[in-house]
């Protein structure tokens, strides 16, 4: 004998009482699942007025909502649905939060508003431990609302606290991938992503650095963006003619990485870098080459082979956008013939919409004997950006041991430096 | 009030969903089914709306517009109708589905907000299979007159080959004829009304039609409306007729409960005996236009608040039992 279908089954239970918010419910959940959106309508709201459960109810309202919004040119039915929700039970942020951002993604005359005064009343008046609903309905946690008047508060001229919204959602909060991408853009929109003043060493510092390096008492000022120099330097304890491979050179001077130790301890290496514009100035301002090169397509054992690299290099900068591309170059460095006395890792953390580079690179070093000194540094107090490395066979056990913190929380770079 | 599906499952029969997959219909309103049996196969004709239809039954979460209202896309007026020709297997499954091309008389742009024919019902009459159904998108105030279309079934496609626009046998001007109900073993006769009974013939010809035959009026509390189709059962005539209770709420607003009746009539169409009216499946608003026999056992097809299609299956026995109980 064939099985019933377990729509017949539910039709069965609801047709011997019709009346039951259960068997109401069951069939709209059932119809919503096969996107049968007006079959599950008619259901929902049989429920919601069947059931003396008020947060049925209000799980209903807001699925009933969610078919008219699948069904599209219909958001006169979803506010309508989602303001009963709101007016049953106010201290619940899910109908808030579609209502925000129906308004949101609307834009007429006056959304922008309507939207911001949604998302501000249920970050005040919601209780973000409600009991959980039955069924997911799409709403991602309190950081959708914290987006909705994120975005919401620009429109309405509330620049700065958009800003500060924007970034206290990409630090304190598990988005999920649609929102970090949204997130991200936004502050890249901004500007926020660029570093707009670099933090420099400067002799009026030496003092409270963590631990002096041979004639660090005689630097006026650094140059890179944080202190990646000064790092370098610790950890060789100042050592002078040491050797680099910086990949993703940029300026000569300004926030670049190799400057100092050129100009003050006579290294020698060689940058890369893809911009014509940086390969020129590097020519006319800095002793040592910078190379035009696309550095993801090299072949690094044959490159340094043919540059008569020693097979113990002191220094490897690697810093590529986007994250990508730098673990790709990560990859094609032959680990097996050279190895870096320190190496500047950035994962670029807080922009990587994938999130997954950090780990991996942190897997692929570590898998070649590479000790993290220091993960997660960050120019600021939120832009998590690189981990330096050292190879413990090139590196004083001591250094290591003064240098290494484990904390995974996120490091400004001259706090870590200066010993804060 | 009754619940005839509760009382079919109660004794035997049983329900089936007809369902055309949301990818084609993107969810909105399957509803008011009607079911034939030809040559041996079950077809079914499903209506499809660019709208679904909210209704707050217990007036607790009404919406803007009030208690009843169909939510047709907001930038698009129109109640767009397509019909959906079904065939289903002996569990009641659809077997195949194809919209029906009505492409070649579809040469006009729409002059009024429902649009399409609605509420098909089936027949074949001598030799060719029909739908018959009422259209409203032809005149600019929504005059409403019923239709009556060849289609033929082929292989991937079902396409509409005839049309005749069905002129009234009286009184020409009138604002809206619908849900005339076809005689299957009549061919080219409808039950135009049912209270008094009024006998119609059209002829595709000549474009004209006439009553044949009126009957007498019988005491019935509400307007009886037509619904399912007539057929012949137990030596008599029999349809599934709906009537409509129609009011405001406090507020003013369109409120509606749908209820059911089967008539019997004899064969020189007296009506012989009627049930009380009942619900098919509970809700306020649910509309039957398909009604035949298959084996021992009637097929009823019904829409459920304008947003879901049913078939219920009940032995020609136990109805005739529920007619005489009720």
């Amino acid at each position: 004998m064939k099985p019933t279908s377990p729509l017949i089954n539910l039709l069965e239970k609801f047709i011997h009482d019709p009346a039951d918010a259960e068997n109401n419910f069951a069939l709209a959940l059932y119809y919503n699942g096969i996107g049968q959106t007006a079959s599950a309508v008619s259901y929902y709201i049989r429920t919601a007025e069947r059931t003396d459960d008020d947060l049925l109810k209000y799980e209903c309202l807001i699925k009933a909502a969610r078919c008219f919004e699948s069904q599209g040119t219909r958001s006169f039915s979803v506010k309508g649905l989602l303001q009963h929700a709101i007016a049953l039970i106010p201290t619940r942020p899910e109908a808030y939060f579609f209502l925000s951002r129906l308004h949101e993604i609307e834009q007429k005359e006056g959304d922008w508003f309507v939207c911001y005064m949604l998302a501000s009343t249920s970050l005040g008046v919601c209780n973000f431990d409600s009991p959980k609903l039955r069924t997911d309905v799409g709403y991602p946690g309190k950081y959708g609302l914290l987006f909705e008047k994120a975005v919401s508060s620009w429109w309405c001229g509330l620049c700065e606290e958009s800003r500060t919204l924007f970034k206290d959602l990409l630090i304190n909060h598990e988005l999920d991938t649609t929102h970090r991408t949204a997130v991200l853009n936004n502050l890249k929109f901004f500007n926020e992503f660029n570093t707009k003043e670099l933090i420099l060493f400067n002799k009026e510092k030496h003092n409270q650095l963590k631990l002096k390096f041979t004639d660090s008492d005689k630097i006026e000022k650094n140059f890179s963006e944080s202190y990646q120099d000064m790092f370098v330097l610790t950890m060789l304890n100042g050592k002078r003619n040491g050797t680099y491979l910086e990949i993703g050179a940029a300026n000569p001077f300004y926030g670049n990485n190799t400057a100092l130790l050129e100009q003050n301890y006579e290294w020698t290496g060689v940058s890369l870098d893809i911009d014509q514009q940086f390969v020129d100035a590097f020519a006319k301002e800095r002793r040592n080459p910078c190379l035009l090169k696309d550095a993801a397509l090299i072949n690094y054992e044959k490159f340094l082979y043919g540059l008569d690299f020693p097979q113990n290099i002191d220094y490897l900068q690697l810093d590529c956008d986007p994250p990508n591309v730098t673990y790709k170059i990560l990859l094609s460095m032959p680990f097996e013939k050279y190895k870096f006395a320190v190496i500047t890792y950035e994962h670029d953390y807080y922009c990587d919409e994938s999130k997954s580079f950090r780990e991996k690179s942190r897997k692929y070093l570590e898998s070649f004997g590479y000790v993290m000194v220091v993960g997660d540094i960050a120019p600021d107090e939120w832009r998590t950006y690189e981990d330096w490395w050292i190879h413990p066979e090139l590196i004083d056990p001591a250094i290591l041991e003064k240098m290494k913190i484990t904390t995974t929380a996120t490091k400004k770079a001259e706090d870590y430096m200066l010993g804060k | 009030m009754t619940n005839l599906a509760k009382f079919a499952l109660d004794r035997g029969g049983s329900i089936h969903p007809l369902i055309i997959p949301s990818a084609q219909t993107n969810g909105t309103g399957l509803m008011n089914p009607s079911i034939l049996i030809d040559n041996g196969k079950i077809i079914v004709n499903i209506r499809h709306v660019n709208y679904t239809f909210f209704h707050s039954e217990k007036k607790l979460f009404q919406h803007p517009w009030g208690p009843l209202t169909y939510l047709h896309p907001e930038n698009d007026i129109h109640l767009r109708t397509d019909n959906y020709y079904c065939e289903l297997n002996d569990d009641f499954e659809i077997t195949r589905f194809n919209k029906i091309d009505t492409s070649k008389f579809d040469t006009y742009e729409p002059m009024w907000d429902f649009v399409g024919l609605e509420d098909v019902r089936l027949m074949r009459w001598d030799g060719k299979l029909y739908i018959t159904g009422v259209r409203r998108d032809t005149t600019t105030n929504g005059q409403g007159r019923m239709e009556l279309s060849e289609i033929v079934v082929s292989t991937n496609t079902v396409t509409e080959i005839s049309r005749f626009r069905i002129p009234p046998p009286k009184d020409v001007n009138s604002y809206c004829e619908k849900n005339w109900m076809p005689i299957l073993d009549m061919p080219f006769h409808y039950i135009k009304w049912t209270n008094p009974t009024e006998v119609v013939s059209v002829d595709p010809t000549t474009k004209t039609s006439k009553t044949e035959q009126l009957g007498d009026t019988i005491y019935l509390p509400r307007d009886i409306r037509g619904g399912s189709q007539v057929m012949e059962f137990n030596g008599n005539y029999i349809a599934l007729t709906h009537e409509v209770d129609l009011f405001k709420s406090e507020v003013g607003r369109k409120d509606a409960v749908y209820k059911h009746r089967f008539i019997i009539w004899d064969k020189n169409w007296n009506i012989i005996k009627h049930t009380n009216d009942f619900s098919i499946m509970d809700a306020h608003v649910e509309f039957s236009i398909g009604m035949c026999k298959y084996h021992d056992d009637i097929l009823i097809t019904f829409g459920f608040q304008d947003n879901a299609a049913y078939l219920l299956k009940i032995s020609a026995i136990e109805l005739e039992n529920f007619i005489n109980s009720h």
